[in-house]
């Protein structure tokens, strides 16, 4: 899979991301990035030790159509960008069924030395797998309850 | 069959993104990252870095029981996945 060209950084500050404070994560975050965008000809220098999202350029799209066998996939590492040090993901490497979008890659630099990420460059690889059985979807909150609230 | 849930929108994480809050049906709130094909901006207005929109974000509605309505939206949530129940008054029938 190769680099797209948006890139967030994360912003520094005197302030803290709390995941319990529910309702206003996603606009924090949002608000604590600086949204860059990547040229074809000027890349992005990641410095040692930043941490940056990323998207790829590739639009990964696995339909979930009844009556027909699945497909879920694995975000993976490139070898050769590992062994500087480059990493693309660090945890949740799944793309779940019925997942339609470019994927988010969490970059991180942990050489000693600066990287320089080009538009377009081979970033990532893409593991498919075929889901067998039934997929498992969200089981109504309704289910077994005996009031419109769900207790 | 798509609906459209009624939601603050401001700026995402990265250009073509948005960062989506809303009220589940107690009025605790969730938040996601969505992609602007999924949302509805009122009279086609973004958000800016200083300025969220009330707009919409387009829901399939699973299970309706009296008021209340199961919704899965396109991402999943921040704070717990990808299905809410919310009051059937927030729902629209199209995104504007």
């Amino acid at each position: 899979m190769k680099l797209g060209d948006k890139i967030s950084v994360p912003k520094s500050g005197k302030f803290a991301y709390d995941f319990t404070v529910s309702g206003s994560i996603a606009d924090f975050i949002g608000k604590t990035s600086e949204k860059h965008v990547l040229e074809k000809n000027r890349p992005f220098t990641l410095p040692p030790n930043q941490f940056i999202l990323a998207q790829t350029l590739e639009i990964v799209g696995l339909p979930t159509n009844e009556g027909v066998s699945h497909l879920a996939a694995r975000i993976e590492r490139k070898s050769s960008l590992a062994r500087c040090g480059l990493l693309v993901h660090f945890t949740a490497p799944t793309v779940h069924p019925g997942w339609m979008g470019p994927l988010t890659l969490e970059i991180t630099n942990l050489s000693k030395t600066s990287m320089n990420l080009h538009y377009g460059m081979p970033i990532a690889q893409l593991i498919i797998e075929e889901v067998r059985g039934r997929i498992f979807e969200n089981l109504s909150q309704f289910q077994g309850q005996s009031t419109p609230e769900g207790d | 069959m798509e609906k459209w849930l009624n939601c603050e929108i401001s700026t995402g994480q990265f250009t073509g993104e948005f960062a989506v809050s809303g009220e589940l049906f107690d009025n605790s709130g969730f938040s996601l990252f969505a992609q602007k094909e999924d949302l509805g901006f009122p009279k086609g207005k973004e958000p800016d870095e200083n300025n969220s929109v009330h707009g919409t974000i387009r829901v399939t509605p699973l299970e309706t029981k009296k008021d209340l309505v199961l919704v899965e939206l396109p991402r999943p949530t921040l704070e717990n996945g990808r299905s809410i129940t919310v009051r059937t008054e927030q729902i629209k029938e199209n995104p504007k």
